[in-house]
């Protein structure tokens, strides 16, 4: 079996998954249960100056039957004396030595900071992760996002960290922002020794119909909360990508968002991610979940020839590249397996309708049927001359490997756009952008 | 058995005291029916059982279930609203195409029909529960809204008589309700719904359904004579022709077929029907019954030996002609007979029933041979047919081939007389009844009424 453990800035932990800071790391008894279970770390709920939170917390987002595709809290930080706190996180550290142990923290001034770093150190946790990233309740009182989307805030607060921290400081980062690459390069050149991210997304989940309010509903009324679950998922990868490929930043990572099996976390480790922290599917499916995590982490390594996690880390960011570097002369074209088919033609209305009109069904009425028994005359056919190889189809296709994308035609010489256009004269419209700014 | 409510809680109140014959049988039925010790084969789906259900189907592009149907409903139409948590409007879409959807969704063999067409048996997957669904969207809707459509005004409408009450004549009156016309049924019965209620096999339609189903078609405004025949004793056929413009035939077939073989009327030897009539409507006593032979293989027989098990009949047998791979019945029917230990004697046929006062057994001749064999039982129930005897079809001008009334594409039989149900296919589904009433009706609106203000009208009642 591969190695699975880690080491993040100095850090070790028996394997890359951790709890993100959130409810299910809330109690030291909580974790400590979630370390017998196997996970490595734990990012523990932010502490800071205990708030007071509303009931009814949650909303979700739920897609057919599956539930919770998307997840939104407005729960805040820690409603639990710091004393409290601290005296949990010591008895863990004491109880799980190889477990990481990171505190997630969130204050206001430097003095603040100053005086919950100490604390944090002395109850012998094996890093802080510094909280800029909760996008409600926090921001308006000038913490959280509210630091997390001014570079400038980022690199202040973070050197104070690091001159009041003898251990590895992270930076959790906000994506409500624009550029992900501005704010991670701020908290590099705080002194950062990592940053996680994402933290959750601004969002209003839903709205109550028969109430008029966002959900979840406090009363009569709702506010907007931080989104995560499955759903984020796509977000969080390219902006884990885009600060892993960025020449300048190079400093660790540990990926969060919508991480809920071992395929997703092989994808955050590929895309850059020395370690990931998971939140929803453990408030779905609970601790247990970690079996699986790690048993799947390990047999695609082992499946793949890879010793440890190390060397599948970042092994996706030199093919993440800008549009503009993609090959032109790529063409793939869809195949429908004709044995497989079902006949339930979805693939031919999406294509009619969303995309380029180059599925077809046999004009001739065949008799025949396919080995499931599926009449021929519903089997459709691609236009290969036609396909421009979108990829919808197959991801509309409810059978498994029935619809295969494949190249087609002659290969030619791979040409990408920069390539071309550099051959071409220079397009009017750019020198007059050039000239109104 | 599913209960849907009665009538009058379910419908609008009555308006016209003679739209109330279904109300009137069942308040007529006695609780101690052979039929209520069934229990509902297809059991109901709950909300969230058919929310899941419903998020399965694939929404499939000019869907095999929907052609699938005779009556062509919007299956995946109805399905994803069903899905999308607004089962009234699943509700409408299905009684627009079929105005007897509900007991069809209990009724219909969707084995062979919408459930087999689906392409999630192709990948090995079981079907879409269409049936358990739309019975779910129409007793759902039925409880919380009422039945949802009405009754269509029209400027000149047509007086249509139909002869017969069973699920064809229900289901064209009803349809011509809805187009604004005025309909007379005459039913020589006692209760309306045909075979819904005196036939179809008590674990797919109970007769309490059955009427309750007539009962809120009723309200659409239809006037049903029940106990009322026509032809030569009973109303004459002219004096039809003489008050209506147009008349609907929808008698059925005929009574059972009984061989005519020595001791063929000795007590314990019944015809299907008969037998089936007893149980939905009183009571059958098969307490000493140890073993029951079915005579025939058709799909009647096949539901007449799962009855019988589902009676308590310790040992029954279905003798036929041919063999076991030439059943004429469907296939699901006889596996699921087979699992019940319903035995099959093949290749023989019927030459005499035996026993004294009452039956004691039946001798048949085998197949090929020139042997004769007696088999022991105390109950006899001929399944082999019905006499297709139509004693109306002269005087009405209509033509009878192969056992049913001749008509077009249009379901027109002769001048002004259209034909639906039994009559006219020889013996189908009730789902192929409704769709001729459908189409009955839009040909008799497009003949005989002014084109342009025939206006249907379908509203939600509830808005």
């Amino acid at each position: 079996m591969a190695d699975l453990s880690t080491t993040f800035c100095g850090v070790r932990s028996p394997n890359p998954f951790w709890l993100a800071s959130a409810p299910p790391t809330n109690t030291g008894a909580q974790i400590e249960r979630a370390f017998e279970l196997g996970w490595g770390g734990a990012v523990w709920k932010t502490l800071g100056v205990p708030i007071t939170n509303v009931s009814s917390r949650f909303g979700t987002m739920s897609v057919g039957h599956d539930r919770m595709v998307g997840f939104n809290n407005i729960e805040l930080i820690t409603d639990r004396p710091l004393d409290v706190n601290f005296a949990e996180i010591e008895h863990c550290k004491k109880r799980f030595p190889k477990h990481a142990l990171i505190i997630s923290l969130m204050v206001e001034t430097q003095a603040e900071w100053k005086a919950i770093i100490r604390r944090t150190i002395d109850s012998g946790a094996d890093a802080i992760e510094l909280n800029f990233g909760c996008p409600h309740g926090m921001c308006e009182r000038g913490m959280g996002s509210a630091v997390g989307q001014e570079p400038a805030v980022i690199e202040e607060i973070t050197r104070w960290a690091k001159e009041a921290s003898s251990i590895p400081v992270l930076v959790k980062l906000t994506p409500n922002i624009t550029d992900i690459t501005e704010v991670g390069l701020a908290a590099k050149r705080g002194g950062a020794d990592a940053v996680s991210l994402i933290n959750t997304i601004q969002s209003v989940i839903g709205v109550d119909l028969e109430h008029f309010a966002p959900v979840p509903r406090v009363g009569s009324k709702g506010t907007n909360g931080g989104y995560c679950g499955p759903a984020v998922k796509p977000i969080a990868l390219r902006m884990v990508g885009e600060l892993a490929r960025h020449p300048e930043f190079r400093i660790p990572i540990s990926g969060i968002g919508g991480i809920s099996t071992w395929r997703d976390a092989a994808e955050f480790i590929a895309m850059g991610s020395q370690s990931v922290q998971v939140c929803t599917a453990v408030m779905h499916y609970g601790y247990r979940i970690i079996e699986d995590l790690c048993d799947g982490l390990s047999q695609y390594l082992d499946d793949h020839g890879m010793k440890s996690v190390d060397e599948l880390l970042g092994r996706a960011v030199p093919n993440f590249v800008h549009w503009n570097e993609l090959d032109l002369n790529y063409k793939v074209v869809a195949k429908i397996d004709e044995q497989a088919c079902i006949g339930c033609q979805m693939c031919k209305v999406a294509c009619d309708d969303g995309a380029h009109q180059c599925i077809h069904l046999p004009t001739s009425i065949a008799d025949g049927h396919n080995e499931k028994g599926t009449s021929l005359s519903r089997v459709p056919f691609v236009d290969v001359n036609e396909c421009i190889g979108c990829n919808l189809c197959a991801a509309v296709c409810p059978v498994p490997n029935c619809i295969a994308m494949v190249e087609h035609g002659e290969k030619k010489a791979e040409e990408t756009w920069g390539e071309r256009t550099k051959k071409l004269p220079v397009p009017s419209v750019l020198p007059l952008l050039a000239s109104m700014k | 058995m599913t209960s849907q409510g009665s009538a009058a809680t379910t419908c609008a109140p009555m308006t016209n005291p003679r739209t109330n014959a279904a109300a009137q049988a069942l308040a007529a039925l006695s609780n101690d029916r052979s039929e209520c010790t069934f229990t509902a084969k297809q059991q109901p789906l709950t909300a969230p059982h058919a929310l899941v259900e419903a998020q399965r189907c694939l929404f499939c592009v000019d869907a095999p279930c929907m052609k699938a149907c005779p009556t062509h409903i919007d299956v995946p139409g109805f399905i994803r609203r069903i899905a999308h948590e607004q089962p009234g409007l699943a509700a409408k879409k299905i009684w627009s195409a079929n105005i007897l959807g509900l007991s069809c969704s209990t009724a219909c063999p969707v084995e062979v029909l919408c459930e087999g067409a689906c392409v999630l048996n192709h990948e090995d997957r079981p079907p879409i529960r269409i049936g358990a669904l739309q019975h779910f969207a129409l007793t759902t809707t039925l409880e919380e809204r009422g039945f949802p459509l009405r009754a269509g005004s029209h400027p000149s409408p047509v007086n249509v008589a139909v002869i017969g009450a069973g699920p064809g004549g229900v289901a064209v009156a009803a349809e011509l309700r809805l187009l604004g016309h005025r309909v007379t049924v005459f039913e020589a019965r006692d209760y309306p719904g045909g075979l819904n209620t005196y036939g179809i096999a008590p674990y797919k339609l109970s007769a309490k359904e059955a009427l309750e189903e007539v009962a809120w078609l009723e309200q659409l405004g239809a006037e049903l004579r029940c106990g009322t025949r026509v032809g030569a004793d009973g109303v004459p056929v002219e004096q039809l022709k003489r008050d209506y413009q147009a008349i609907v035939l929808a008698c059925g077939i005929g009574a059972d077929r009984l061989l005519d073989v020595p001791g063929v009327d000795r007590e314990g030897s019944v015809g299907a029907t008969a037998f089936v009539e007893q149980m939905k409507l009183g009571q059958v006593d098969v307490k000493k019954v140890q073993h029951a032979l079915v005579l025939g293989g058709g799909n009647t027989a096949l539901d007449l030996v799962q009855e019988l098990k589902g009676l308590g009949v310790p040992r029954v047998t279905m003798a036929i002609r041919r063999t076991e791979a030439e059943l004429s019945g469907y296939l699901h029917e006889w596996q699921h007979a087979k699992a019940l230990g319903v035995q099959l004697l093949e290749r023989v046929q019927p030459i005499g029933v035996l026993g004294q006062s009452r039956v004691s057994g039946v001798s048949f001749k085998v197949a090929g041979t020139s042997d004769a064999i007696e088999v022991d039982a105390e109950l006899v129930v001929w399944a082999i047919g019905q006499d297709k005897q139509f004693s109306l079809a002269q005087e009405l001008g209509v033509s009878i081939k192969d056992g049913h009334v001749v008509c077009d594409g249009e379901q027109r039989a002769g001048n002004n007389v259209w034909v639906v149900g039994d009559a006219a296919n020889g013996g189908k589904e009730v789902v192929n009844a409704a769709a001729e009433a459908k189409v009955a009706a839009a040909s008799i609106d497009a003949t005989l009424a002014s084109r342009t203000q025939s206006k249907r009208r379908q509203e939600i009642s509830h808005g």
